[in-house]
């Protein structure tokens, strides 16, 4: 039943779409599992699910109570990306931290949907409290379950008259240093009702939007201390942030469902940037954008072909190059930068220099370097650590072998001007021996007058 | 008168006897190679201890890559990531003797399998080395002698420690070149011909080849010359011996990369450069003697020795001050102040093998021989031609290096052999003589060794010819005195035959990679589990996964798992040793970006506390602390290892620092689970230690994993946790695995307090 | 006599007032119990260490600069340990300057007494750390030590050149240098070295009142043990060189005999004796001649 209506409504969206900027698609995968509830009216996200379509997704929306769902089966994941609205039912083990976790680190993307709303009026978002404890591991701490942010300044007449609760936000509570490669730019007001979060230190969160400064987030059932000690307030109020795993497997929160519905996307009285907001959340979650990839990587003596290659000794000079693309949207096209890096490191880099751009082509850029190997031998590693906001990281390591010089690599001793003076002399004594010898031999028996005389005596 | 009938013609009696030589060698040769077998016999044919294997995988790279790239052989697989310049850095003696017979065999096509060569090797060559002691006491004495030195020398258990089927060390030839060397030494300075001492460098070069303790050799025989010119024994034989040898054997040991300039720099060579020189000067000074008047040449004589030794003290000092000259090696050093080892390089100290010896060592090593030895020596005293003293300082200076260190009992045990020959010869020449009562055997081989070298005597000899010669006129003993003498010598021979078989089949025959011990009912068990954990790491682990462990066990992990290893047997680098002691004696939290730093997977410790092998890592563990204290006093303190009371404790008492240690809780991680049925829960006992470590201290890891643990608990392997996924801290993520932190999330979730917010 | 170590000695009275603040002032107090009827073998090593440390520091600051180095012994400061409640001694404790009152006397830092000999340098290393300042150990320059050096040098030459005759003579016997040789032998192979590196005791009492002589146990001995086993092989030795040497010179057949085998004999009993203790220091040994055990 549930289902069926998703489908003819999606289907009259995408009939009806003709608005589309671009065709992206993600870059690995697109099997998407979407789970929700009954208490989720899906009708009332058919922008969303319709734009998703649009762009290529293979969408399975599940209820969270069906049979048999899961996260993977036979031990491989299903689905490549998942997106977890917030329902009301408790979700089955297959969806607690731990397997989400284990989805997560294999390679899994997640959008996390929290709300701060009861839509009946009564009872808990049960299912947020799996995404609680999966995100508080990822150093996003999500406001209980029965607060809610307001803002008395900046809150929304129409939609929240009397809760405050439907704030508007616009690009100055983006958080831009993380968020540029997220998001493309906001220009129009956003329009956000749910929950907060304070966010750790960890250094694989990326925050995205937080609150305005006269907001906080506090618990309506117990307004007695709000004034002393708000759940959280101001700024510090995160309401989206981002976290990409070492594998580059992307997480995205969001704190609220509201930002998804149609009634945010079209309201009444101005042009809300809600959907654009939220295709570019989850075109960066699902790997639509901020992809990059390492093509190839090398290493080799400079100016030689890599023929009978058997190591590098002391004081070579070595060529690394690194192939880098980027996907956007619809292909790998070469990722262009000015600040990639190689390092080579013996327990301490002996070098860190900038890798320039050696060449392009139609799907990647080489980028390139050449460098003198230091007077060290040993097990180094060439190591390219980029890591930028936003952007999938790149980390490729090797290990080279540099050894020592060779018993016959060394100058030959008359190639060396100190060593002349040495060679002389042993020169000399080997003449003035074979001499020696010679007058030894024929210069008579007789030995000289005068030690004769002596040994008489 | 019938006896008269019997006397062979000179010519026939000494072809029968070198008939009878030749075959006694060949005998002794036997039963030296084949008491070595036991070994092999008892477990099978591999390659023993510690540093064999390292010598048996630098053959093995040898023989697959040829002379020259193991001449110029760079390791990546040890030592990482530093690598260890294993060709500039060896002995390459050994290996290049194997690798010469594997090639000659495979010319013979005779396809042996390199190890087998390597295992075989040590035995083969103490045939040789008891031929060498013959020589060697036939200079001395006479061949009687030498065959009863050669003997001894084959069966002494203090050579067999170290030459054991399977025991494919240095000193399995050095041994054999260090008698080599010593007979052509007595033989040049006999005989003062450039030949010999050419000789006798050659085997000098190859011994420098061999074995770091051709320095014994080096000192040796300047020491020699330098009591001989004391004496005032200076003649031409012994300057055309030493120049020659000196400057041939020092210029062929300098083409060594190991060695390189250490002969004119470093101070352990220096008593050979100052013999050399003062040889020059007796020389010059006796033909001085000769040219000039005896007034003027004690004038000139006096003012230039004080001169020249004034002079020759300030050139020393400063050189070494300034660098010129290498200050005293540490192991060499550590032999002559024997507190400077223990203060200063502990990782010397640390060596079981650089520890002094008590006497049993000494007894069980030589049995009988170490009563005769003192008595071979007066004889030797009673003569003392140039090359006796030669065996007196070698005694002397051999005895206390032995008592210094325990594994020089090897230098020891020729020189005891030789005097104690000496002695059971020249007793059994007296009462094996059973010629008519009172009537002088025309032909003892003692003077007819004379005769034949009367030639070549020096002059003081004569007073000593003399005496042998009065004491064999006064020649008489009673029948039954002769009888009990001989029946209770035989008795001890024989003694110290069974003594040798029986301490070679005990002691010295385990491979020590294999562990023997016995069931309840008696039959033999045989504990394998270090092979069983290298083969783990061998097919479980990635081909370029590193191994930490203490450096006991690198060549190990080298030679039978094939893994790169940080630190090994070769200690070249005692800071990278530090570090490693250093990761083990701290926390899981600083030990974590160590083992980070160094790219390590895997960590291997050797646990004894199951069955009670008392050589593992816990009772090393001082050391470790000791060694890394050294270079960091400010992170590791060996004092917080001990209790208040000053105990080594690692039961319930442990400090809180010993608890925390990295070593300590790979030890004794889910060791008091296996107890928890046995004793009623109150933890694992420690066999070694006799302590119990109740289960409220077992250890939880967070950084590592265990990843083997070997049948009896005896290696035990961890690997070491990747940066999480999720950017937690491993602590955090692993209390997330074990689902332990959810009331630790509700507390949280409660009391934002509790959180650091971001910054 | 002993230089000034400047160091102030602490009892019941004065504790209090020096150390309970507040005071513009760091001092280093020692904690001791020395004296013989304390079992503080550390305690008594210590002081010594303690005092140079003190001296140092007067000595390369006169004015003390705020620094003070104190001792507290029990004896003397009895009720002050009881309030510290101190059980274990020696402690060496910092109170640096404070303007405050401290009434349960704890101290600032507390050193942990090291396990090696070099106490004063790890103790100063301590000091200077924790105060910031650099403190230097000056040792006491020893002037009785350098004229004992000289007299015995001038003795020593004087005697060669009065002698010179008769030390020649000496060092030119042959016995003499045998003797030594062997001495020097018998004592290197029955362990000597052993002793002198690891400081072992001449004997151990083995629990019920009596002396041990031999120690079980194949690594370990135990001084008397090289005198014992050093005699041992000196009458084997000279058994054996009397059998060479002197038996034969014996003209009269029967007393050569009694000779002979008394020697014999005499070899027999010690070396079964040997073999005997050897068999205590390695239980699993399995041979003996006769059981003979002295000890």
């Amino acid at each position: 039943m549930l289902s069926k209506s998703v489908f003819t409504s999606i289907a009259l969206a995408v009939v009806s779409s003709i608005i589309s900027p671009v065709q992206a698609k993600p870059a690995y995968g697109a099997n998407t599992l979407v789970v929700i509830d009954s208490n989720i009216d899906l009708s009332e996200y058919s922008t969303y699910f319709d734009d998703l379509l649009f762009r290529g997704y293979e969408l399975s929306i599940k209820n969270a109570k069906d049979e048999g769902l899961s996260l993977f089966s036979f031990g491989e994941k299903s689905y490549d990306n998942v997106i977890l609205f917030p329902t009301q039912s408790k979700l089955s083990e297959e969806f607690s931290a731990h397997k989400l976790a284990d989805f997560f680190n294999d390679g899994g993307n997640i959008l996390a949907i929290s709300t701060a709303k009861n839509p009946n009026g009564h009872g808990n978002i049960l299912g947020g409290e799996n995404i609680r404890d999966f995100a508080s591991e990822l150093d996003i701490a999500i406001s209980p379950r029965n607060s809610k942010l307001v803002d008395h300044f900046n809150y929304d007449k129409d939609l929240s008259p009397i809760d405050h609760d439907t704030l508007i936000l616009d690009k100055k509570n983006f958080d831009w240093t993380y968020s540029a490669n997220i998001i493309e730019e906001v220009t129009l007001p956003i329009l956000y009702n749910g929950a907060g979060a304070y966010l750790g230190n960890s250094e694989l969160l990326f925050p995205i939007l937080s609150a305005p400064s006269t907001a906080y987030v506090y618990n309506p059932k117990d307004e007695s201390d709000v004034l002393e000690s708000p759940w959280i307030a101001g700024s510090q109020s995160y309401l989206i942030a981002g976290s990409q795993g070492l594998n580059n497997a992307r997480f995205m929160w969001v704190g609220s469902v509201d930002l998804f519905s149609n009634s945010f996307v079209n309201h009444k009285s101005f042009e809300t940037g809600n959907r654009k907001l939220v295709n570019d959340l989850t075109s960066w979650a699902f790997q639509e954008r901020g992809v990059l990839r390492t093509v190839f990587t090398e290493d080799n003596l400079a100016n030689t072909e890599k023929v009978a290659f058997e190591g590098y000794k002391i004081n070579d000079d070595l060529t690394y190059k690194i192939g880098i693309s980027q996907w956007n949207g619809q292909k790998w096209v070469p990722f262009q930068a000015d600040d990639v890096q190689l390092e080579f490191i013996m327990l301490d880099p002996y070098y860190r220099v900038n890798l320039s751009v050696e060449s392009i082509n139609d799907s990647f850029t080489t980028y390139a370097t050449t460098f003198k190997i230091p007077d060290q031998h040993g097990v180094f590693t060439l190591s390219v650590d980029y890591k930028r906001n936003g952007l999938s990281y790149i980390n490729k390591k090797k290990l080279v072998t540099v050894r020592h010089n060779a018993n016959d690599e060394w100058a030959r001793s008359w190639e060396i001007s100190n060593s002349w003076v040495y060679l002389t002399s042993a020169v000399t004594v080997v003449v003035a021996w074979i001499a020696f010898v010679f007058f030894y031999v024929y210069s008579g028996n007789s030995p000289p007058q005068g030690l004769k005389i002596k040994k008489t005596q | 008168m019938k006896l008269k009938q019997l006397t062979f013609s000179v010519d026939t009696a000494e072809r029968v006897q070198l008939l009878l030589r030749v075959i006694i060698l060949i005998g002794i040769a036997a039963v030296a190679i084949s008491s070595r077998l036991f070994s092999v016999v008892r477990f099978e044919s591999i390659i023993h201890e510690f540093d064999p294997w390292f010598n048996f995988r630098a053959t093995k790279y040898l023989v697959n890559n040829g002379f020259y790239k193991f001449l110029n052989w760079f390791d990546d697989r040890t030592w990482y990531p530093l690598g260890r310049v294993t060709g500039g850095t060896l002995y390459p003696g050994l290996m290049v003797t194997s690798g010469i017979i594997h090639k000659i065999l495979h010319i013979f096509s005779l396809p042996i399998d390199i190890r087998n060569i390597c295992v075989l090797l040590a035995p083969a060559f103490s045939g040789l080395t008891a031929y060498a002691t013959y020589l060697f006491t036939k200079e001395m004495k006479n061949e009687a002698a030498g065959l009863l030195a050669a003997a001894f020398m084959g069966i002494a258990p203090g050579y067999i420690s170290r030459s054991v089927a399977g025991s494919y060390d240095n000193e399995a030839i050095a041994i054999f070149l260090l008698m080599i060397t010593f007979y052509l030494w007595i033989k040049a300075i006999k005989l003062g011909s450039v030949f010999w001492g050419a000789t006798c460098a050659m085997f000098y070069f190859y011994m420098v080849a061999a074995w770091g303790g051709y320095v014994f050799i080096t000192n040796m025989i300047p020491v020699h010359v330098f009591v001989l010119l004391l004496m005032g024994r200076y003649n031409d034989r012994i300057y055309v011996a030493y120049s020659s040898w000196y400057a041939l054997g020092t210029l062929a040991s300098m083409q060594i990369p190991f060695v390189g300039f250490l002969p004119i720099r470093s101070s352990e060579h220096m008593g050979a450069l100052g013999v050399f020189g003062l040889l020059q000067l007796v020389a010059f000074s006796q033909f001085l003697r000769n040219q000039l008047s005896p007034k003027l040449f004690k004038r000139i004589l006096i003012s230039s020795v004080i001169g020249i030794i004034t002079l020759a003290g300030l050139a020393l000092t400063a050189m070494t001050y300034a660098g010129v000259i290498a200050p005293w090696g540490g192991r060499f050093y550590s032999l002559w102040d024997t507190n400077y080892a223990k203060v200063h390089i502990p990782i010397i100290a640390s060596v079981s093998e650089h520890q002094p010896t008590a006497w049993p060592s000494f007894f069980f090593d030589t049995h009988m021989l170490v009563w005769l030895f003192p008595a071979g020596i007066y004889l030797i005293f009673q003569e003392l031609r140039d090359e006796h003293l030669f065996v007196i300082v070698y005694a002397v200076l051999g005895s206390y290096f032995a008592g210094v260190m325990v594994r020089l009992m090897l230098t020891l045990t020729p020189v005891i052999c030789v005097s104690a020959a000496v002695a059971i010869n020249t007793l059994f020449e007296m009462y094996t003589n059973f010629t008519i009562d009172g009537v002088k055997c025309t032909l003892t081989i003692t003077n007819k060794q004379n005769i034949i070298e009367e030639p070549t005597q020096v002059a003081g000899k004569k007073e000593s010819e003399t005496k042998v010669e009065e004491s064999d006129k006064e020649f008489y003993l009673g029948l039954v005195g002769k009888f009990a003498v001989i029946t209770s010598f035989a008795l001890y021979l024989f003694m110290f035959v069974i003594h040798c078989t029986w301490v070679t089949s005990n002691a010295y025959s385990s491979p020590s990679v294999v562990l023997a011990s016995r069931n309840p009912d008696g039959s033999q068990l045989l504990i394998d589990d270090f092979r069983e954990a290298y083969y783990w790491l061998r097919m479980n682990t990635e081909e370029d996964a590193r191994v930490m462990s203490w450096w006991d066990y690198g060549y190990q992990i080298g030679g039978m798992a094939d893994r790169t290893t940080l630190v090994d047997n070769n200690t070249w680098n005692n800071t990278h040793i530090a570090t490693v002691g250093k990761a083990m004696a701290s926390s899981e939290e600083k030990a974590y970006p160590i083992l980070r730093k160094h790219d390590v997977d895997y960590i291997l410790v050797v646990f004894g506390g199951h069955l009670g092998y008392s050589g593992d890592d816990i009772n090393k563990f001082l050391w470790m602390v000791r060694i890394s204290e050294g270079i960091w006093p400010e992170d590791i303190k060996e004092r917080l290892f001990f209790t208040d009371k000053g105990e080594y404790k690692v039961d319930g008492e442990a400090t809180q620092t010993m608890r925390d240690s990295l070593l300590y809780k790979m030890s004794y991680y889910n060791y008091p689970d296996l107890y928890a049925s046995i004793n009623n829960g109150a933890g694992g006992y420690d066999r070694v230690r006799q302590q119990t470590i109740p289960m409220s201290v077992s250890p939880k890891l967070n950084v590592i994993e265990e990843a083997f643990t070997s049948e009896n608990w005896i290696v035990r392997i961890y690997k070491v946790k990747d940066l999480d996924n999720m950017g937690r801290d491993l602590f955090k993520a692993t209390a997330f695995d074990e689902g332990r932190n959810k009331k630790k999330r509700k507390a949280s979730s409660s009391d934002k307090k509790a959180a650091t917010l971001r910054v | 006599m002993k230089p000034p170590t400047g160091i102030i000695r602490l009892n019941d009275k004065t504790f209090e007032k020096v150390l309970g603040g507040p005071r513009d002032y760091d001092i280093v107090v020692l904690l001791t119990a020395e004296g013989p009827q304390f079992d503080c073998p550390l305690c008594n090593q210590f002081a010594s260490s303690f005092d140079i440390i003190g001296s140092s520091w007067l000595k390369s600051h006169p004015s003390s600069d705020n620094i003070y180095y104190a001792v507290a012994n029990f004896p003397e400061a009895p009720s002050s340990f009881k309030k510290l409640q101190i059980t274990t001694a020696p402690n060496l404790w910092i109170y640096k300057a404070t303007d405050e009152k401290s009434s349960d006397l704890s101290p600032d830092s507390k050193y942990v007494f090291p396990q090696t000999e070099n106490m004063h340098e790890s103790a100063a290393s301590f000091i200077s750390q924790e105060l910031e300042i650099n403190l230097k150990i000056h040792y006491p320059y020893r002037y009785d030590k350098l004229i004992i050096n000289l007299v015995s040098v001038l003795v020593f030459t004087v005697a060669i050149k009065v002698f010179f005759s008769k030390l020649k003579a000496i060092a030119q016997n042959r016995n003499l240098w045998a003797a030594l040789c062997m001495v020097a032998v018998l004592m290197f192979t029955a362990g000597h070295m052993f002793n002198v590196i690891r400081k072992t005791p001449y004997v151990v009492n083995n629990g019920k009142g009596a002396i041990t002589y031999i120690l079980g146990g194949f690594s370990t001995q135990i001084a008397v043990e090289t005198q014992i086993v050093a005699i041992i092989y000196a009458i084997l030795a000279f058994s054996t060189i009397g059998l060479v040497m002197k038996v034969p010179r014996i003209t009269n057949v029967t007393k050569q005999s009694m000779v002979t085998f008394a020697i014999c004999g005499l070899i027999l009993v010690v070396f079964s004796a040997l073999i005997s203790i050897f068999r205590i220091k390695n239980g699993g040994y399995p041979y003996g001649l006769l059981s003979i055990n002295p000890f």
